[in-house]
């Protein structure tokens, strides 16, 4: 289920003819350490309620794909664009950052910031800190089974909970693209099938969902195409 | 309903952060003032004696504050400010504020420009302070405040202007890794400005005007007050330049460049919040390599090719170690040109000037330094101690004392060869080659095994002295944690010192070089023994 006031009408997400409006496209996009392709030349583009999964073993290139889609690394070629926007070129990037969300693999919290303060300050740096933030948070953190503990903080937080404030910081803001690295990995059962949940929800707003993992399982459940990539490559779009 | 496109005030984002962290209380600030203040000045004590009662006469001591405030000292003191915004810099978020600040829709220079003026205003008052102390301390016209006002302006724009370049090697990973690649050529130029500096005339006028270095002490250099105007006018207009470039800049560096410095500051931070240098060392240097990968990946080719040559593999296994030793140097040959530079400058020093005490010093401390760069195998094995439990049929001690052979050999290798070059070209007249070569090879050995003994305890600090600085108001235990440290260092600076002194001051006779080399052979031997006991 998606956050009630983020359940934007359909047409937002289409080009007026009916056809899905492109959320991402990336071309030709590298990444070289030297000898070494972490990413070599990647061509993707992805639609608004689309849910496509990239898949491939450890050090395939997943996490470095992301981190290129989202602006957190530098490409050593080709580009990225989320919604017409460049990533990379400054001060084009910022409306691309408006419209994405990222949730990384290791969940990274201020020590001394609670749950709730969390999501505040999140929601403050992405304009979303209006009136119907209060309920949105509560929603939130209710379908993240996260309600008793969001005057928590972090160390006081397992490691599955930390994951899960990670994509509550991810959701409480607007975006058009949700890119989550590995995001079962430390998830109970439960808070797996709340993902998946949420994910159907994002999707079924007009929303795209780019989920980065190599768990089969959990891909399927959710995706609409996937993309496989190995040693750097894509190896089956 | 949000709207994607709701314009974001950076000014009340950060407001708000401020206002969620909670206050620490000015206790904690007092208490890491009260312990940064003891150890700097126990630090300062230690060193400022050691210094005086070392040096030959306070010439010495006074011949070092010169070169401090001379072009020289200016340039040595900007590259370590610069070496620093290469893994640090001016500018720094938390991890968390890479993750959740810098990825909002927020303009970056908002985010960097309140920072970089912070550092501006930080950098230029410090810079003031010191121009005016170093105004009031030194002698020339004009005298007394007029002098310290213009050591003030001088520092302050030398202090903008080290925020203005340190910014733009912090933002441009094609200038970082320049500045890695020329800082040997800049100790080579600092030298050359110190030796133009002693000789006057000409030089020193050159010297002055070569660059910014010069420039800032231009105002207190003497001449007229046209000089000490334009000197102070160009040192002025690099900082104006600077502040240009970081309102120009300050939204264009990179969120990668953010993240990397943040995770090595947090990594950085927990190894000295538990005094371990070694994490320390490597969380800085992980930020270069990463610095030069960074640099790689647009396009510049920074990272060495894989080494194609493969020794053959020993016939005895004792010499796998070596082996392993010269693979890693092959892999890094940096280390071998630093090696050659800071081995090459010590044995200089102590060939040239024997009866200058601080000339033996230097030299000591740079054989130290230059045997410390070349046992890194070592320290990779003390790093990872059980490999060699698993891969050698030797005791781990053993092996720390094959790791001491190739530094060795490279050492004694370029003694030899520096010694032959001063023989040959007279720039050490009256130095006799035989005893000099016999006191180069016992004084290498000790100077590596002393090395090896300190690179073999890995960083952290052991329980106990870390249990004795729980409780103690002394200062007692500050005194341990700097001898734990640099316990070795001392030890073998000391010694080498020590033992060139003696031959120089009995005139260079074969007996005292020969009973010198006899004692620190001696001493090398039982350090050794302490090596071969070493515990995994």
């Amino acid at each position: 289920m998606v956050p009630p006031d983020m359940s934007d009408p359909l047409d937002e997400y289409t080009n007026g003819d009916g056809a899905p409006r492109i959320v991402l496209e990336t071309q030709g996009l590298s990444r070289w350490y030297g000898p070494v392709a972490a990413l070599d030349r990647l061509d993707l583009v992805m639609r608004a309620g689309e849910c496509v999964a990239m898949m491939g073993p450890n050090g395939s290139g997943k996490t470095t794909a992301a981190e290129l889609i989202c602006g957190l690394r530098e490409p050593t070629a080709g580009w990225a664009r989320v919604c017409g926007h460049s990533v990379h070129q400054e001060p084009e990037a910022v409306d691309a950052r408006r419209e994405l969300a990222f949730v990384p693999d290791t969940p990274l919290l201020y020590g001394d910031l609670s749950i709730l303060d969390h999501l505040r300050l999140v929601a403050a740096a992405h304009g979303a800190a209006d009136e119907g933030f209060p309920e949105r948070a509560e929603h939130l953190l209710d379908l993240l089974d996260l309600c008793e503990r969001a005057t928590f903080f972090p160390p006081q937080l397992s490691r599955g909970m930390r994951q899960k404030t990670a994509l509550a910081c991810a959701l409480i803001r607007p975006y058009s693209l949700l890119v989550l690295d590995e995001p079962v990995v430390g998830l109970d059962t439960r808070s797996v099938d709340a993902l998946a949940g949420v994910i159907h929800d994002v999707v079924a707003a007009g929303r795209a969902v780019l989920l980065l993992t190599h768990s089969d399982a959990f891909a399927a459940r959710v995706r609409t195409r996937a993309v496989r990539i190995d040693e750097g490559r894509v190896v089956d779009l | 309903m949000i709207s994607s496109g709701t314009p974001v005030d950076t000014k009340q984002v950060l407001a708000l952060r401020r206002s969620l962290f909670p206050r620490r209380p000015v206790v904690s600030y007092a208490g890491t003032v009260y312990v940064a203040v003891f150890a700097l000045g126990m630090m300062v004590a230690l060193t400022w004696g050691f210094w005086r009662h070392l040096a030959d006469l306070a010439t010495d001591v006074g011949f070092t504050f010169r070169i401090a405030l001379a072009p020289a000292g200016v340039l040595l003191f900007s590259l370590v400010i610069l070496r620093y915004s290469i893994w640090q810099g001016f500018v720094s978020f938390s991890e968390p504020d890479c993750a959740h600040l810098l990825t909002a829709p927020l303009e970056r220079a908002g985010l960097v420009w309140p920072r970089l003026r912070s550092a501006c205003c930080v950098a230029g008052v410090a810079g003031a302070l010191l121009g005016a102390v170093a105004g009031l301390v030194s002698s020339g016209p004009p005298g007394g405040p007029a002098r310290a006002a213009l050591g003030g302006v001088a520092g302050l724009a030398l202090g903008v202007s080290l925020v203005g370049v340190g910014w733009q090697v912090q933002r441009l990973p094609r200038v970082s890794l320049w500045l890695m690649r020329l800082t040997a050529p800049v100790l080579m130029v600092a030298v050359l400005l110190v030796f133009a500096e002693r000789a006057g005339g000409i030089w020193r006028i050159i010297a002055l005007w070569s660059g910014p270095w010069g420039w800032v002490v231009l105002p207190l250099a003497g001449g007229s007050w046209e000089t000490r105007v334009v000197g102070l006018g160009l040192v002025c207009a690099s900082a104006v330049a600077g502040l240009i470039g970081l309102k120009w800049t300050a939204g264009t560096c990179s969120l990668e460049s953010f993240r990397r410095r943040a995770r090595a500051r947090s990594r950085a931070v927990a190894g000295a919040y538990s005094f371990d240098v070694r994490a320390v060392v490597l969380a800085a240097r992980d930020t270069s390599v990463a610095t030069r990968r960074a640099s790689a990946a647009r396009g510049t080719s920074a990272i060495p090719r894989q080494t194609r040559v493969h020794p053959p593999v020993p016939c005895h296994p004792k010499l796998a170690v070596p082996r392993h030793g010269f693979l890693t140097l092959l892999r890094s040959p940096y280390r071998l040109g630093w090696s050659a530079l800071l081995g090459g400058g010590g044995v200089v020093l102590l060939t040239i000037f024997p009866e200058r005490l601080s000339a033996l010093l230097g030299g000591a401390l740079t054989l130290y330094l230059a045997a410390g760069t070349l046992l890194e195998p070592l320290r990779l094995e003390v790093d990872s101690p059980f490999v060699s439990q698993v891969l050698l049929p030797f005791t781990f001690g053993e092996v720390l004392w094959l790791h001491c052979l190739l530094p060795g050999v490279i050492l004694i290798g370029e003694g030899v060869v520096i010694i032959a070059v001063l023989w040959v070209t007279g720039a050490a007249a009256g130095m006799a080659v035989g005893p000099t070569l016999a006191l180069l090879v016992p004084t290498v050995g000790f100077t590596i095994v002393a090395a090896a003994l300190s690179a073999r305890r890995g960083g952290r600090l052991p329980m106990n002295i870390l249990l004795a600085t729980a409780g103690d108001v002394t200062g007692f235990s500050v005194v341990s944690i700097i001898g734990w440290i640099f316990g070795w260092a001392l030890l073998a600076v000391t010694g080498v010192t020590m033992a060139w002194r003696v031959p120089a001051a009995a005139g260079g006779t074969v007996m005292s070089v020969l009973s010198v080399a006899v004692v620190l052979l001696t001493a090398a031997a039982v350090l050794r023994r302490l090596l071969l006991r070493s515990q995994r």
